[in-house]
């Protein structure tokens, strides 16, 4: 079972060194728990569901022929990149300057120390 | 498993209430053995039929009606019904409710229910010498025009949960992982509250019947619409409250006050916690087909 505060709390420590946001939703684009501005995360989460799901439809194609393993999107404004852990979502942002390599090494290390856990709820 | 096989009677004289009592319970699981009540007819079910009216009995309630003052009469059915029960049910459970207790004055109440209760409890105290099992009777003051009758039914269906602490014990850890203020158990076709945890105290006591109510009609209204009731939020400034489709026989409430907790982990909890429950549940009936599934 997830416990929201605690969850809240592990997600709080990796918006350091110039990340804004991280959250955990699902596949429909529900926030499940997040930091940073709410509204925000909200609108990213609900985003890059959509855009995750569109991308892992065309998976199946033959030319591609292989499972997403992270998504990263480049903005004007800034950076996102979202990574499957347990069919949920795992994702953070960031602002221009932080640089991609270190913005994927936290959603990895992250998604490492959240999926035991996480794959403890069947559903 | 058959969950009509569990017998509740409601014996009671006529016109003590039971036909009215009923609108509460009238969805319930098992079979009401109602002892229709009239004179003759209830001396019936102590002649002739009673094997067949005591055999397999879960539950015994008695119903007293305040307003009559021959309450000899009762005790002497109560008497032949416990006679009975000891002989064909002799695990089963006595329940006496003290109705109508609306019609008497409010500041008399408490001492009418209390004196009606020892009387009870003193004619029944006889048997204790010549019964083998213990009785367990529990008494309660009731009215349809107020909470009492819905908080005693809740009480009745309580004591027929086997293994309830254990139930409970989840409950309560289902509660405090999930951050609630309040998760309560309701059963699925009487509304009628099986366990709650809490995790402040209410200023308002009567809010299970409340919401008991208020649900208990939206699903219908949903019946009426051909659309069954699953599930709802409701989100406001304090509080946000889900209700669920949770085991087979029971509804989840569950209230969540700290704004910061997305209704997504709510949902997602409920669906691994039912999960949960089910099992449980499953292991706590074990081969007792009797029991009432929740
Ligand atoms: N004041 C009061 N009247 C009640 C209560 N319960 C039932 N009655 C009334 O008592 C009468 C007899 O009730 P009924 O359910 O028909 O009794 P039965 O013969 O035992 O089924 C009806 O007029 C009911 O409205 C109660 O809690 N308070």
């Amino acid at each position: 079972m997830l416990k929201p505060k605690l969850l809240t709390k592990t997600l709080q420590q990796t918006n350091t060194d110039g990340i804004n946001g991280t959250m955990l939703f699902n596949s429909d684009g529900s926030l499940i728990a997040s930091s940073g501005d709410r509204d925000k995360n909200r609108t990213i989460a609900a985003i890059t569901a959509n855009i995750w799901q569109t991308y892992q439809k065309k998976s199946n194609d033959p030319l591609i022929n292989s499972d997403l393993n992270v998504v990263m999107i480049n903005c004007k404004e800034g950076k996102v990149i979202i990574k499957e852990v347990c069919k949920m979502f795992l994702c953070v942002h960031s602002g221009n300057d932080v640089p991609t390599g270190i913005l994927k090494e936290k959603l990895i290390s992250l998604a490492k120390f959240l999926e035991p856990s996480l794959s403890k709820i069947v559903i | 498993m058959n969950p009509t096989k569990r017998k509740i009677l409601l014996i009671g004289r006529s016109g003590s209430g039971k036909t009215s009592m009923r609108s509460i319970s009238w969805e319930f699981n098992f079979k009401f053995m109602d002892c229709g009540g009239q004179d003759s007819y209830l001396e019936n079910f102590f002649g002739s039929q009673r094997d067949r009216v005591f055999r397999n009995v879960e539950v015994l309630i008695y119903v007293f009606d305040v307003t009559r003052k021959d309450t000899e009469k009762d005790l002497n059915y109560l008497e032949s019904s416990v006679f009975a029960l000891s002989e064909f049910s002799p695990e089963s459970k006595i329940f006496c409710l003290i109705h109508k207790v609306d019609l008497i004055p409010e500041e008399e109440r408490e001492n009418v229910i209390e004196s009606y209760k020892e009387e009870i409890m003193k004619f029944l105290s006889k048997f204790s010498e010549i019964l083998e099992n213990p009785l367990k009777v529990t008494c309660f003051g009731t009215s349809i025009w107020n909470e009492t009758l819905f908080l005693a039914w809740s009480k009745i269906v309580y004591s027929l949960i086997p293994k309830i602490q254990l139930l409970e014990e989840h409950l309560h850890s289902f509660c405090q992982i999930c951050d609630a203020e309040e998760v309560v158990l309701f059963e699925r076709s009487t509304f009628l509250v099986i366990s709650a945890s809490s995790s402040k105290t209410y200023q308002d006591i009567h809010r299970f019947e409340k919401i008991s109510k208020f649900i208990k009609h939206f699903k219908l209204s949903c019946n009426k619409a051909h659309s069954p009731f699953q599930s709802m939020e409701i989100r406001n400034r304090f509080f946000t409250a889900f209700v669920d489709s949770f085991t087979a026989n029971s509804y989840i409430l569950v209230i969540i006050s700290d704004p910061q907790i997305e209704n997504a982990a709510i949902s997602l909890n409920i669906q691994v916690a039912r999960n949960h429950f089910e099992n449980l549940v499953q292991k706590t009936r074990g081969n007792d087909d009797n029991a009432l599934v929740i």
